[in-house]
């Protein structure tokens, strides 16, 4: 499912399953980060990749808003309880966790990676973690086969103090290629708008 | 025929009946314990009739278990022992545990060709609004949103995502548990909660096998809580009811019946302080009683625990006429046996014929439980009269019992009170006291016919059960609707106005979630009618803007157009679905409710909609209780005016007035009285007034028939004998069951009643 992917993706984003030299910046319990993305997804028998930009805040424990900017405003809010997505400022459609196998679970993964305890994705996943010069790389691969509760191939994830870089594989040569910029930690909550699109989800 | 030959064709037919008895028991007798098996449903329609027995036999079967665990692993764990367990066991059919894997991937494959004709209920809403818009703008938002579920094969033949939204749109698995890897599961309170289902067998319902089940259950639950320290466990299902119940029922049977006999001994010891009254008076009532189950079980092949309750009291009843035989040997001038008997013999008579008028009255009430109640009763009376009868005055060799002065001097006070010129005074005030009392009492008689009440289900069953529907938002019972049509699709189509019908309410709260088998497909009409919405308010209109903006080339071909999606496919792939037809065709359908907190809306909402029908067993059934109660105040006044005529026709009509004043004074007074003590007028209450007429009867025509001189004798018979009935049926009051409780109370008061009035009943000598 779709969160199942954003949320293990957001795992990785805050704190990437490799510890090596260059460690990425710690998300203090109560802080958040947030920064531009621009997403490039390549389907297969499109001619040119669809893009989108906008921001992205993610806290920890709270969950996750994904804003698109380009090429259509519209926004997604994810959290524990379940995912609401905006068009404009309208709600256009509302998911609890109830009706997402499996969101629970991974939404424990996300908070247990903030953490910096990683059994919880290497039950899913087969991580492999490479350093390089100028940063990290990690690759996951899903241990069970591509299904309806984790629908992709592989995970690619690059970065430095943070992710950089995600690429989404999946079966049949799509995939979505993330590049995240403008990162800023944020310390203490955010703000009361975010604060209450965040608590609004999924109810 | 002579008198010997009755004596030996009576003795050869108890010794047939206790074989019988005898066989029955071996073969491990078959005992009812269901209160509800005691009503009827009144069903008019045949159809409506099967399938409201369908869907409570399916009910009645399922088991909920929920295995928690701080620990996720470990409840997963033990929820497959838990589930391995239980399959051995040969009582159980079928334990759900895993959800089937890949049904979501089945389901996809079989919708996907109708996916233009499969709106979800949301999307349609817009669509009529004419707000196409919005589901454009949805669409783009998701393509080119975070993750995308679709690839661009789906992508190119669904552009608006209708699909993936129809199937969010349709009802969870199963209430407020998410499917984990396959296991029902609800995280809360800490913990890890995993949902077992389980069918029982068939068989499970005889009281024998339920019990054994629920031992096994029972220590299936001891042996996994010692493995996994800290693992609740909870358990929920009629079976569970059904079983504490009717393990309640025959230990009330069992304490009560003995409590009776205990009593009757002492009562025995103390009047004729000889032992041979007592065995002879226990060989009247055992033959009694074994007849009247003998009998009973063949006729009815499976006897209700509460008719076997009622059957144990009848020990207080049945030795009324040894007790009248033995006390009339008490007296200074008793003859010889024979003598004896034929002296009292037309009390006897009249006693046995005025109760069995009460008891078969029971037979015109259409309750299979009192029919065998009645059954079990008149058979019982039959049998130790014949024995008292045809054998006491000739096993009664050692002659009279030394008679016993003390106690005939102060029974006679009881006949005194009311028939010697100086004492009037006192009796009149008693009688007048019972009026007033009766009287400040009518204005406080309310009646009460709550099952769930009158049931008195265990509490802690209860509690575990609540706790499982806090949880799951599952249960057993409750209400639900039945859905009927020529066809399935005419039923589908109908279970859509439901649908309709309900969703406002559900907004407001009556009720959670109907789960219906509209949320599983369309009815062929609404698919046509999605079809056309999509096409010209979606596609016309919209399509080129997505096309446009995403550069997708679209392959819209309407593979499904040529035949609907089928009932019977979806069902065959869909197991939530299969579980709410009741026929093949899915003629007749289920829709089940979440929890209903305003019944009577959901009624009144739905009352006009052709072919539902909603169905609140718990209320129906109190409206049934309501109405039997009705019916058995009539039966009374019906008893009465049969046992008048009957009366009438011995002591014409004034001397029948006269007998019968002091067994209807007392039914008259009893729930008044009872009343100001705050006991309400019940089912159970109103059929032990019609005993409370029966056996007060017997002692005012044992007063009627006494001869001058004898009246003494008389009036220790009517106190032994009310003692002993008061020993058994005042002590139903014991009982922990609503129900059994009511009708003891009532006994009691209408007993007492009856004794103290007696006497007035008695010829007046001037």
């Amino acid at each position: 499912m779709t969160m199942t992917r954003v949320l293990l993706l957001l795992a990785c984003l805050i704190r990437p399953a490799d510890a090596a030299p260059e460690m990425p910046d710690r998300l203090e319990p109560g802080a958040f980060l947030e920064g531009r993305f621009r997403q490039e997804r390549v389907l297969a028998g499109l001619e040119r990749p669809l893009v989108s930009e906008g921001r992205f805040l993610v806290a920890p424990g709270l969950g996750l808003i994904w804003r698109t900017e380009t090429p259509l405003s519209s926004s997604m809010v994810l959290t524990g309880a379940g995912m609401d997505q905006y068009v404009g400022e309208r709600l256009a459609m509302r998911l609890s966790a109830d009706r997402l196998p499996g969101l629970a679970r991974l939404h424990a993964a996300l908070a247990a990676a903030m953490a910096g305890e990683f059994q919880a994705l290497e039950r899913d996943f087969d991580v492999r973690q490479e350093g390089s010069a100028d940063g990290w790389q990690a690759r996951l691969i899903p241990r069970a086969a591509p299904s309806a509760t984790l629908p992709f191939a592989a995970i690619v994830l690059r970065g430095h103090r943070h992710v950089e870089q995600a690429e989404i594989h999946r079966d049949g040569g799509d995939m979505d290629r993330i590049l995240f910029s403008a990162h800023r930690i944020g310390k203490g909550p955010p703000d009361a708008a975010d604060l209450e699109l965040l608590s609004r989800a999924g109810r | 025929m002579s008198e010997r030959a009755l004596r030996l064709l009576w003795a050869l037919a108890v010794l047939a009946a206790f074989g019988h008895l005898a066989w029955r028991i071996a073969e491990g007798p078959r005992i009812g314990t269901d209160l509800l098996a005691l009503v009827p449903h009144e069903e008019s329609d045949a159809d409506l009739a099967e399938a409201r027995a369908r869907v409570e036999m399916d009910f009645a079967g399922r088991l909920f278990f929920m295995v928690g665990h701080p620990d996720a692993a470990t409840a997963r764990r033990a929820a497959g022992e838990f589930a391995e367990a239980l399959e051995r066991s040969p009582l159980v059919r079928e334990v759900r545990l895993r959800a089937s894997d890949g049904m979501a991937e089945q389901l996809g494959t079989l919708y996907f060709p109708h996916r233009f004709a499969l709106l979800a209920p949301n999307d349609r809403e817009r669509l009529l609004a004419g707000a196409g818009e919005e589901l454009r703008d949805r669409a783009l938002a998701q393509i080119f949103g975070l993750g995308l579920v679709a690839g661009q094969g789906l992508l190119a033949s669904d552009p608006f995502l209708l699909l993936p939204a129809y199937f969010q749109s349709m009802p969870a698995p199963a209430g407020e548990m998410r499917l984990i890897d396959g296991l029902l599961t609800r995280e809360a309170d800490g913990r890890t909660y995993i949902l077992l289902i389980a069918r029982a067998e068939g068989s499970a319902f005889a009281l024998g096998d339920q019990t054994a089940l629920v031992h096994r259950i029972g220590a299936i639950q001891q042996s996994l809580a010692q493995h996994h320290v800290g693992l609740s466990l909870h358990r929920a299902g009629a079976l569970f009811h059904a079983e504490a119940g009717g393990r309640r029922g025959l230990q009330d049977a069992e304490r009560i019946g003995l409590l009776s006999l205990i009593g009757a001994i002492s009562l025995y010891l103390l009047v004729f302080r000889r032992l041979r009254q007592l065995l002879l008076s226990l060989l009247s009532v055992a033959t009694g009683l074994g007849v009247a189950l003998s009998v009973s079980f063949a006729l009815f092949g499976e006897l209700h625990v509460v008719a076997i309750m009622f059957g144990a009291s009848l020990i207080g009843v049945s030795v009324d006429y040894a007790v009248h035989y033995f006390v009339s040997g008490l007296d200074e001038s008793a003859g010889a046996p024979r003598e004896r008997l034929r002296r009292i013999l037309p009390g006897l008579s009249l006693g046995l014929a005025t109760s069995l008028a009460g008891y078969l009255a029971l037979l015109l009430t259409p309750l299979p439980g009192l029919h065998q109640v009645a059954a079990i009763s008149s058979l019982g009376l039959i049998g130790a009269f014949l024995t008292v009868v045809l054998w006491l005055p000739v096993l009664d060799r050692a002659g009279q019992a030394r008679p016993a002065p003390a106690l005939l001097r102060r029974a006679h006070a009881l006949w005194r009170l009311w028939h010697e010129p100086a004492q009037r005074l006192a009796g009149r005030a008693l009688l007048l006291g019972i009026i007033a009392a009766a009287l400040a009492g009518s204005p406080f008689l309310t009646a009460s016919d709550d099952v769930r009440r009158l049931q008195s289900l265990d509490p802690a069953l209860v509690e575990e059960e609540a706790e499982i529907r806090r949880l799951s938002g599952l249960g057993p019972g409750g209400a639900y609707f039945l859905v009927f049509g020529e066809n399935g699709e005419q039923a589908l189509a109908r279970a859509e106005a439901l649908e309709a019908r309900i969703a406002p309410l559900e907004r407001e709260g009556a009720l959670d979630n109907l789960t219906s088998a509209a949320d599983f497909l369309p009815s062929p009409a609404r698919q046509a009618e999605n079809r056309r919405l999509v096409r010209e308010r979606l596609i016309a209109r919209h399509l080129g803007e997505i096309e446009a903006a995403t550069g997708l080339r679209t392959r819209l071909d309407d593979e499904g157009a040529a035949a609907p999606l089928a009932l019977a496919a979806v069902a065959d792939r869909n197991p939530l679905l299969a579980s709410l037809l009741l026929d093949p065709d899915g003629r007749m359908q289920l829709a089940l409710p979440g929890a209903v907190r305003d019944a009577a809306r959901l009624r009144a909402a739905t009352a006009d909609l052709e072919g539902v029908r909603f169905v609140d067993p718990a209320s129906d059934i109190s409206g049934l209780f309501a109405l039997y109660r009705e019916r058995a105040l009539w039966l009374v006044a019906i008893a009465t005016f049969l046992i008048g005529l009957l009366l009438a026709t011995r002591y014409g009509m004034t001397g029948a007035l006269r007998v019968m004043a002091p067994p209807v004074l007392a039914l008259l007074a009893t729930q008044p009285i009872l009343a100001l003590f705050g006991h309400s007028l019940t089912f159970f209450s109103a059929m032990a007034l019609l005993l409370v007429l029966a056996i007060g009867m017997d002692y005012a025509l044992f007063s009627r028939e006494t001869r001058p001189g004898h009246e003494a004798a008389t009036m220790l018979a009517i106190l032994v004998a009310g003692a002993t009935t008061l020993l058994s049926f005042g002590l139903l009051g014991l009982s922990a069951t609503l129900a059994v409780r009511s009708f003891g109370t009532t006994m009691l008061t209408g007993i007492i009643l009856a004794i103290l009035l007696a006497p007035l009943a008695g010829r007046w000598r001037r």
